[in-house]
């Protein structure tokens, strides 16, 4: 059998990812499988397809990753670890975890709180370079103000607040258009709005 | 017996640890309370997954960060800096069994970080260790904020600053949907975990501690002994914290534990306290003289022994049955007991028969009395 991706090599690696509630088999050369950060093992994929299908976590639409493109974890060894590898594993498994995190945490599916200061995707780390081996004595950054983290807290409740309400959860949704008036979301200012401060950090 | 080396804690040892002196709100129940963020460098493998080199590489660059702002900038500014900096970093992986165990004695590190030799290190304030951040734990950094009583407040702002203050150099791990990414996805979001010890004698002599427990299970808090995760309450020491992280803010979770829960337990063992007093005073004045007798008396202590009967003359003193002996003299005997820190204290290695000789001597010494 031939790789599907690049239709020259041999296919040895077999991977099933489920896409659309169906699973989904790819057969690729090892050279391909690396590339797209697929197992080499064709009995760990399927064992973790069918217990994602299984436990109902599949049907998304989403394809369900099997192993992290970014470190090389295979879902089934976090599940019997119970710890990821790398950040990139919280997007990779996404579609498993969500509904195992809204389990563990009581219904929490989204961050609310603090966010970094830094908002916005991550810059490059600012590796030292070999001629550098002391730590480098930086000069303190400028201080930024948290410019975008309120705006960043009210995108975040907004979509729990629709979540809250889709799902009929009216005193969770009560709680978080609390927290958005308290923040000053300029949707929900009218008669009746503000209050007493909650959205603050204790 | 060899004479130990001096070591980066050496002075620090006889005066006993911050969060055990008696100050603080609800002294009398509330031990300390402890604020922990986890957060994660973005761009290198989790603890678990990371090579030696990566661990040097995450060590690395907190340390730079940590140096760039000295000791003042990370832990509030409010004291001195003339103490201040000279040991602001410890390299844990380089320090021997016993000065380990000491920082693990004094709830620096945790026994998970004492193990191991890759690159794993410590930041601490000195004088009061208040701040401290493990590196490369389960999480790259682990930010701990610990003060004595009731003060999640307080420790919220210490612990909150330092991450801001690290953040402000450091790219931390941060998922629009998650938060703040950990290697174990029951931290995930807000990566923290507000935690107060307390000391609960009353409930275990009125047999209503398992039911506080289940009470505290029952409203998904954490209940654990002296040492955390896995450990039992010794000296009816217990540490209560919260155990979702995911969808709720910062202050939700501080409001819950400092306003609702932890006052209830509190009203809990004071009325089980005065309960003992007016219904089973004598048995209750047997069990503290007999603990406080021993402790006069005894010739050799292992610690379990010690913090158990510690635990009664604690609750003696703060009853007023026993006089002459200060709270903060008991407390401070809590950690003092400890294997290193007894070993420090006298400046010797000692086996473990004349470490129980030792204890017993150490004890016999501070609660002389009048």
């Amino acid at each position: 059998m031939k790789c599907d991706a690049c239709k020259e090599r041999e296919a040895t690696v077999h991977d099933n990812a489920i896409s659309g509630g169906k699973i989904v088999e790819r057969h690729l050369c090892e050279a391909c499988a690396a590339k797209l950060g697929v197992a080499p093992s064709a009995e760990a994929g399927a064992a973790e397809a069918v217990s994602a299908m299984l436990s109902g976590m599949a049907g998304s639409g989403k394809t369900v990753a099997s192993r992290c493109p970014g470190c090389g974890l295979a879902f089934a060894t976090f599940k019997s670890g119970g710890l990821l590898g790398c950040a990139e594993c919280y997007r990779a498994f996404e579609a498993q975890l969500a509904p195992m995190l809204e389990r563990y945490h009581e219904g929490g599916d989204r961050h609310t709180g603090k966010v970094p200061r830094r908002a916005g995707p991550p810059s490059a780390p600012p590796t030292p370079t070999a001629t550098t081996p002391a730590p480098p004595a930086s000069p303190p950054p400028p201080a930024r103000p948290r410019v975008g983290e309120r705006e960043k807290q009210i995108a975040v409740l907004r979509g729990q607040l629709a979540a809250a309400i889709t799902s009929e959860q009216y005193e969770k949704a009560a709680r978080i258009r609390d927290e958005l008036k308290a923040l000053g979301d300029p949707n929900l200012q009218g008669p009746g709005a503000g209050g007493a401060g909650g959205g603050g950090r204790s | 017996m060899s004479q130990l080396p001096p070591s980066p804690f050496s002075q620090r040892v006889r005066d006993g640890a911050a969060w055990l002196s008696g100050a603080g709100p609800e002294s009398d129940v509330v031990i300390s309370s402890r604020v922990r963020l986890a957060r994660n460098l973005c761009g290198l493998p989790f603890v678990n997954r990371a090579t030696p080199d990566d661990l040097g590489e995450v060590a690395k660059r907190v340390r730079g960060r940590a140096e760039a702002l000295g000791a003042k900038g990370l832990a509030g500014g409010e004291r001195g800096a003339g103490e201040a900096c000279d040991r602001l970093w410890v390299d844990v992986h380089t320090l021997s069994a016993l000065d380990r165990q000491l920082l693990v004695e004094r709830h620096l590190i945790s026994k998970e970080l004492s193990k191991g030799d890759t690159p794993r290190g410590l930041i601490v304030s000195l004088p009061d260790e208040r701040l401290s951040v493990m590196v490369n734990e389960e999480d790259h950094l682990r930010i701990q904020a610990v003060l004595p009583g009731l003060c999640l407040d307080e420790a919220w702002k210490v612990a909150d600053r330092a991450d801001d203050e690290l953040e402000a150099g450091l790219d931390f791990a941060f998922h629009e949907r998650f938060g703040y990414l950990t290697a174990c996805p029951t931290n995930v979001g807000l990566g923290l975990r507000m935690s107060v010890m307390l000391h609960l004698p009353g409930l275990r002599l009125t047999g209503d501690i398992e039911k506080a427990r289940r009470a505290a299970k029952d409203m998904s808090l954490t209940v654990r002994g002296f040492y955390g995760e896995g450990s039992e309450a010794l000296g009816d020491l217990y540490q209560i914290s919260n155990q979702t992280t995911l969808g709720k803010p910062e202050d939700a979770i501080h409001r819950e534990l400092a306003a609702e829960i932890i006052p209830q337990v509190i009203q809990f063992e004071r009325a089980a306290r005065a309960r003992l007093l007016q219904k089973r005073r004598s048995s209750l004045e047997d069990g503290v003289y007999r603990a406080l007798g021993v402790l006069r008396a005894c010739r050799l202590l292992t610690p379990e022994e010690a913090l158990s009967l510690l635990s009664m003359v604690r609750l003696g003193v703060l009853m007023g049955l026993v006089t002459g002996v200060s709270e903060q003299a008991v407390n401070q005997l809590i950690v003092l007991t400890q294997p290193s820190h007894l070993q420090r204290l006298i400046g010797e290695e000692m086996d473990q028969q004349r470490r129980r000789e030792a204890r017993a001597d150490l004890v016999r010494e501070r609660l002389r009395g009048v």
